[in-house]
């Protein structure tokens, strides 16, 4: 004991009195460099070269009412989109100089819905939009099936998926690419003037004892709108001034969209990243402490190893035709799981983001190059570090970043999948140098 | 084309993409057998030549404990060596620069006749450092990459020593030496156009063991004073700090003589030589290949100024020869080395501050592959209470 306590203030002495500093290093050839020569192995690992590999793809972490956006289309065979936009808060009451006055008429109202040009696809001829009355109630949850689908809450669409629509209130002209208005001083919006309807569709929607079922936007033939920010503009007629007119606005209250899904195909045997459902794959990897490396038929210690490179190489499956499949690029990443996925399912909470795992999936590259590579580097250092025995499985989950930035998909082969286009591991990694005594 | 497609390529090709393979490692000092011999000298000593068994006027070097006898005050003193080094070899070339410090000791006189110290010291130096660039070839094509293999540290000894008059002619001392020290050897790897993930692998060396070195010093009148040493060492433990793997080799017994005469009261002159029986570690040592060391030096010291008891200027020139024990390509590497020095001693000798620069080379390129030349310079200071 004596000695140990002894030995740390010793040793520090020797390092400043023998122990030299060096400045600079000897240049040496490579192949006679002094010392142990560690080396860097290259091992590609398919899941029977693993003790263990499961991937899934679990999706609906995205809801459409979130994403600040109404996006409808229709017009190519299994794709519909609606829009759904609701007003309540209308103006009952003129305020006048001359004191409040109940409103006598509604008139000129006109909803306003800005459009997002760059994510909007218009048919060659144009594109024509409707703005349609809904005939039964809904909330922001509403999906293609359901008008209600909260928690507790699920109450279907009376006249079938999507729902009824109701009389048309506005068919848009052929909407141009940009719409400016610049009468009323609102660029690249689209309006829909509700002309007579005006007057019983505002009185309607201020009436709290009459259900307000709200309205759709549609298009009525083909094409793909983005739209944002819907609000209603409108003239008041007060009783007691019937000669004025006095303009106000209101903004929608709920506002979302839902999409006919049934023609997204089966997520059996692929991994699917991003989307508007926000896709996501989950996956289980067991690596063994030592694997098969290129050029070896030896196995090499990979666990204590540094992992100089470590990556998860997806093959991309066909790309999948707008708008589910991706059109543009997108960002994604890593997230470890915090527990097993198999047991939590779409619950299972993700913990925190693998450094240096981000990566761009570029539909055109990926439909030409057909795999991509993710990097696990940091992970898999992380695995490595800890003692045999100890380690728990990676679970990883890997989804778009931001997941509401991705509207279209990508899909890749899962291992369930055709075995040529099962994920890979490449892992190069480098063993401990061994160093002789003295 | 895709992994998927190359990888049964690779296998078939069985493609190897270990980064190299050392074929014959290139030997430099420091980095064969247990390191660069050190020796705990202080300037004056290092000007005459490395001559420190014997030196009139105060012998502060811890190489003879019989000295210390002659030391009449308490004091301590500290030497600091840096050192720049040139590298030339087939295999090997660069520019070093080092910094030691080989000396630090403290003495107290316990009586008239017999006087106490204790000393730091170095004994074997481990530094050494190379690097080199690459490239190793993987599935998605080469990837070049910069490597580090270092050694940081060495191996120190702490001395308690004891001098004692036996006569006027004669003192006699013993030193018990306690060596230590610690190596840091660590490999990097680092790859400058790819996002890989560095390499370090690194471990540490321990190192422990015992000497007892015996000395005396014999003035037969005021002019001459010889000296002898003798050292025996226990074997010295290594221990691998990340396997815990040890092994241990046996320490050379060595053998110090040395002459220090004053012709004229202003001159001195020094001799000194040595030897250690270094071969006997060719058992124990994995590569074997080692020699004896000896080294042979001497100085002149002249006493250029003096004012008084207030200051007085000393001039110094030397030369020294020494093998090394640990053989490179082509046998054990010399040293060779001259000096010029210039010391101080002030209040009355209460302090003394000494500076000498040496110029010299190591090895041979022609027999050793390796050579180098170097300048090194070494300061003491030395405080005295009386």
């Amino acid at each position: 004991m004596r000695r140990k306590r002894i030995l740390p203030p010793l040793t520090a002495c020797a390092l400043v009195l023998a122990g030299c500093g060096r400045d600079e290093l000897v240049n040496v050839d490579p192949e006679a460099a002094p010392g142990p020569t560690p080396t860097t192995y290259e091992s590609i690992l398919d899941a029977s070269q693993l003790t263990g590999w499961i991937d899934t793809v679990f999706g609906g972490f995205l809801a459409p009412a979130a994403l600040g956006y109404i996006q409808i289309e229709d017009g190519t065979p299994g794709v519909s989109f609606r829009g759904l936009v609701r007003f309540e808060s209308i103006q009952d009451t003129a305020r006048l100089l001359s004191g409040a006055s109940p409103v006598l008429r509604y008139d000129s109202a006109r909803v306003v819905i800005s459009v997002d040009s760059a994510a909007t696809r218009l048919a060659a001829a144009g594109t024509v939009l409707q703005l349609v009355e809904m005939e039964q109630e809904w909330d922001v949850s509403a999906s293609w099936e359901l008008a209600v689908d909260s928690p507790g809450v699920s109450i279907p669409w009376t006249g079938g998926p999507g729902g009824s629509l109701g009389p048309t209130v506005f068919d848009q002209d052929t909407l141009a690419l940009v719409v400016t208005d610049t009468t009323t001083e609102m660029p690249d919006s689209v309006i829909f003037w509700l002309d007579e309807a005006s007057d019983s569709l505002l009185k309607l929607w201020v009436d709290t004892t009459q259900t307000n079922t709200g309205l759709a936007v549609v298009v009525a033939d083909s094409g793909r709108v983005r739209l944002f920010s819907p609000r209603l503009l409108y003239n008041m007629v007060p009783e007691t001034e019937p000669d004025t007119a006095l303009s106000t606005r209101s903004v929608a209250t709920a506002n979302t969209f839902y999409l006919d899904t049934t023609s997204i195909s089966d997520i059996a045997g692929i991994l699917r990243v991003g989307g508007i459902n926000g896709w996501r794959v989950y996956a289980e990897i067991e690596v063994p402490d030592s694997v098969p490396v290129l050029g070896s038929a030896e196995l090499q210690p990979l666990r204590g190893s540094t992992i100089n490179k470590a990556e998860l190489v997806l093959t991309s499956l066909d790309p999948v035709a707008p708008p589910f499949g991706a059109e543009t690029e997108f960002g994604a990443g890593v997230n470890e799981l915090a527990d097993d996925f198999r047991v939590y399912g779409t619950k299972t909470p993700l913990s925190s983001f693998v450094p240096g795992s981000s990566f761009i999936v570029f539909p055109d590259s990926l439909a030409a190059d057909s795999t991509l590579r993710v990097d696990l580097t940091l992970e898999f250092q992380r695995w490595a570090e800890q003692l045999p025995g100890t380690a728990l499985p990676l679970r990883l989950a890997i989804r778009a970043i931001p997941e509401d930035a991705a509207f279209g998909f990508w899909e890749f082969g899962a291992v369930d999948g055709d075995p040529a286009q099962a994920p890979l591991l490449r892992i190069v990694f480098t063993p401990a140098a061994r160093f002789t005594i003295p | 084309m895709t992994i998927r497609a190359v990888f049964p390529l690779l296998l078939a090709a069985g493609c190897a993409f270990a980064p190299v393979q050392a074929t014959a490692q290139v030997k430099l000092l420091g980095n064969v057998g247990l390191g660069r011999p050190l020796r705990p000298l202080d300037a004056r000593a290092r000007a005459l030549g490395g001559s420190a068994v014997v030196l009139h006027g105060g012998n502060l070097s811890a190489v003879n404990p019989a000295s210390l006898s002659r030391i009449g005050a308490s004091g301590i003193w500290l030497s600091y060596q840096p050192e720049k080094r040139t590298i030339e070899g087939d295999l090997a070339s660069g520019e070093l620069e080092t910094a030691d410090f080989p000396l630090f000791r403290a003495v107290l006189p316990m009586s008239p006749r017999w006087v106490a110290a204790a000393s730091f010291g170095g004994l074997l130096d481990r530094d050494w450092g190379v690097q080199f660039t690459d490239t190793m070839t993987l599935s998605t094509g080469d990837v070049p990459f910069d490597e580090r293999r270092t050694s940081d540290g060495g191996i120190s000894q702490f001395r308690l020593e004891g001098g004692y008059i036996l006569s006027p002619s004669v003192t006699v001392g013993a030193a018990l030496q306690y060596y230590f020290g610690e190596s840091r050897l660590e490999i990097t790897r680092e790859f400058p156009d790819d996002p890989f993930l560095s390499y370090v692998s690194a471990t540490a060396l321990q190192y422990t063991g015992w000497g007892l070195t015996l000395g005396t010093e014999f003035q037969p009148s005021d002019e001459w004073i010889l000296g002898a040493v003798v050292t025996w060492n226990s074997r010295l433990d290594i221990r691998d700090d990340s396997t815990g793997a040890k092994i241990d080799v046996g320490l050379p017994i060595g053998v110090d003589v040395g002459l220090s005469w004053l012709p004229a009261p202003e001159l001195l002159i020094a001799l000194a030589g040595g030897w250690m029986n270094w071969s006997s570690l060719s058992d124990d040592l994995p590569d074997g290949n080692v020699a004896d060391s000896w080294r042979l030096g001497g100085g002149i010291e002249l006493r250029a100024l003096q004012r008084g008891t207030a200051w007085t200027v000393f001039l110094r020139v030397g030369a020294s020869f020494e093998k090394y024990p640990f053989e490179l390509e082509g046998g054990a590497p010399t040293e060779r080395a001259y000096g010029l020095g210039l010391g101080v001693a002030f209040f009355g000798g209460r302090g003394r501050f000494d500076s000498t620069v040496e110029f010299g080379g190591r090895g041979d390129r022609d027999t050793n592959n390796v050579e180098e030349s170097f300048t090194r310079y070494t300061f003491s200071a030395a405080v005295f209470t009386n």
